[in-house]
């Protein structure tokens, strides 16, 4: 889809040189394919657990039966073949990071524990390597490490301020991610894989973090607090940082939003007075759609309860 | 020329007699008052002669003092069981005649000081409904009447309020602008607070030179970088580092709530040790030479704290749970003028 999109605008051999440039790129779009289930963290039964769901809310499946645990920084990202499903967990008295097949079998925890705490991982295009912030005492730090475990954990950056959410852009070569650097509550940055080039994407007003890359890696969907005290709205932008427009209404409040596979649709969580919900809608903000039905009680669904992630289907 | 300059003097001398005495504003140089949680203590400026004002504990607690102008009484905040909410109290500087001067079920009070002229108490006025909802409120002192200084904003607090002797208002702002703390002054004016520090600096804690020009404060609100202690004009210019603390944070000490002289020479300042391990009250000369230990006290204590700072996204609020148990830990001194 990214290839076909330059072709059609480009001719002679600027369009041969465009199309051996993508097709050799690493699996470009980090979860590029069919459609698939959205999985998301809820207390459901008296406890955070893992579950996925049919885009269209049909088929809602308990992925994990873990110990009981008030931390909802679950975090949980599809990997790209949409086989497995990474998330972290504090059973351990640490956050550690967790990979569990999306089917409930060969949970597998995948971090040490190191006096760290380990959330937000994301998987890298080519399903190798993981990205995640690594906490240890006033310290944030945005790391990389390969997904099956092996090695060490690289820190990339390390600062006193928070960052979170960190996600690599499509090419693989990028990482995106929140960040309070230069006082500001919070604004989306963009820096080289290995901490280079680093810069602001959004200006401090709009209060941007979660940032997701579209599929094709030119667009950026993240959620605003708009100096709410919690997400508000669901915005997106161009890459660069230019063309912000929000997608969202004043309806409901909105967070945590994520691309579909196929780039088209969007998935994010959605508030009422007294539930919190999944919502889907188009990559332009039409067609807002609650695929669920008062899923959790407002007052059960603080922190990062509801963050998603929407799967590629597995390919068999 | 001699008989010239005599009638001058005399002059001046008579016009300054006439002036209001000011607070924290000009005047002779009295005691400072600091915080050991639960309560509130003062003592002569070069550390001797250490009194304890309060006797709150265990389950109470006072925070966030100011003198009045004519330093004969302070204001500040009282924190009680079962809700904590704060309470706004009134006591003469020798910690007699304590009293509320404003206690709210449906709103949380902190951070008062006094206007120029005595008269009433500006303070941070918390919303209870909307999280992270605070305004600026001024209490008449003899009537307790309330006046909205700004209005409430979803998500915008206004705090720490401080107004010069000239009777110019700064406060620290968090998240206006998208900014997470900085320096302002105004209030509602239809132009709004104008910012005077760099949204870089985390400015918090502002007080007011005597002479109203320039502005101290604590850099780092959140996210500690080093605390240290600066000054900027009133007109957003002449920004200066006062201390300086170095890069590694655990190997420099941490400056917070500066506190000019009623004299204008000298200002004092909390200073805790690199490792937290104690906490100090440090004076040093307004050009931030000079520094001395005037006392130095027991590390701070976690209590229960009904109002926290804000939570972001990732969930790791370490860095917001260590300010937490600075705040509430010895410290925070207020310098007021020695009363006539």
């Amino acid at each position: 889809m990214h290839v076909s999109r330059h072709v059609f605008f480009t001719i002679g051999l600027v369009a041969v040189a465009l199309v051996l440039f993508f097709t050799s790129a690493p699996a470009s779009a980090t979860f590029a394919g069919k459609n698939g289930r959205i999985t998301f963290v809820a207390d459901l039964s008296g406890t955070f657990q893992l579950y996925t769901i049919n885009p269209d809310g049909s088929d809602l499946f308990q992925v994990t039966n873990l110990p009981p645990t008030s931390d909802s920084t679950w975090f949980p990202d599809y990997s790209p073949d949409g086989k497995q499903i990474v998330f972290s967990h504090d059973m351990t008295g640490s956050l550690e990071l967790y990979v569990i097949n999306a089917d409930g079998t060969g949970l597998k925890q995948i971090t040490k524990i190191d006096g760290t705490d380990k959330l937000f991982p994301r998987w890298s295009p080519d399903g190798l390597r993981l990205v995640l912030l690594r906490t240890e005492g006033i310290l944030s730090a945005i790391s990389l490490m390969a997904s099956d475990g092996a090695g060490e954990i690289q820190d990339v950056t390390r600062s006193p301020w928070e960052v979170y959410q960190p996600t690599f852009s499509p090419d693989g070569r990028h990482i995106l991610f929140g960040s309070q650097e230069g006082g500001l509550v919070s604004a989306i940055w963009i820096m080289n894989l290995h901490g280079s080039n680093k810069r602001r994407l959004t200006n401090a007003p709009i209060e941007a973090g979660g940032p997701d890359v579209s599929p094709d890696g030119r667009h950026v969907v993240f959620y605003s607090r708009q100096n709410t005290p919690r997400p508000g709205h669901v915005f997106v932008m161009n890459v660069n940082g230019t063309g912000v427009k929000q997608l969202t209404s004043e309806e409901v409040i909105s967070n945590f939003p994520t691309y579909s596979p196929d780039g088209k649709k969007i998935a994010f969580r959605g508030d009422s007075l007294e539930s919190a919900n999944l919502f889907t809608m188009n990559a332009d903000g039409s067609d807002i759609t609650k695929i669920t039905s008062d899923l959790v009680e407002l007052e059960n669904c603080f922190g990062n309860c509801l963050i998603s992630d929407w799967g590629a289907e597995p390919v068999q | 020329m001699s008989f010239r300059k005599s009638t001058w003097c005399f002059v001046l001398v008579m016009l300054l007699a006439a002036l209001p005495a000011y607070a924290t504003f000009p005047g002779k140089n009295g005691r400072i008052a600091f915080v050991l949680w639960p309560d509130i203590y003062t003592m002569n400026p070069d550390g001797s002669d250490v009194k304890q004002l309060t006797n709150l504990g265990p389950d109470s607690g006072a925070l966030w003092q100011s003198w009045s102008p004519d330093g004969k009484q302070i204001v500040f905040n009282e924190f009680r069981p079962p809700d904590f909410l704060g309470q706004l109290w009134l006591m003469n500087a020798d910690g007699s005649n304590q009293h509320v001067l404003l206690a709210e079920p449906d709103f949380h009070n902190e951070g008062p000081s006094f206007t120029p002229d005595g008269s009433a108490v500006i303070f941070t006025r918390c919303r209870l409904d909307l999280p992270d909802t605070c305004a600026l409120y001024q209490i008449d002192v003899a009537g307790g009447s309330l006046t909205a200084i700004t209005n409430f904003e979803l998500g915008i607090t206004e705090w720490r309020p401080k107004y010069s002797a000239t009777g110019s208002l700064a406060f620290q702002g968090v998240a206006l602008e998208g900014i997470f703390c900085a320096i302002y002054l105004g209030g509602d004016s239809p132009s709004g607070p104008s910012r005077i520090t760099p949204a870089a600096l985390w400015a918090h804690l502002p007080d007011w030179s005597p002479d109203g020009r320039r502005i101290v404060f604590s850099t780092h609100c959140e996210n500690p970088q080093n605390e240290e202690i600066w000054v900027v004009d009133a007109g957003g210019t002449g920004l200066r580092r006062l201390t300086k603390n170095g890069d590694d944070y655990f190997a420099g000490p941490h400056d917070f709530s500066p506190s000019w002289s009623p004299q204008g020479d000298a200002i004092v300042f909390e200073r805790d040790a690199p490792d937290f391990s104690s906490s100090s009250i440090v004076i040093m000369k307004a050009d931030g030479s000079g520094s001395k230990n005037l006392i130095t006290l027991r590390p701070s204590a976690r209590t229960n704290r009904p109002f926290t700072n804000r939570i972001h996204g990732s969930g790791s609020g370490v860095a917001k749970r260590r300010l937490k148990e600075i705040e509430e830990g010895g410290g925070l001194p207020q310098w007021g003028v020695a009363p006539r």
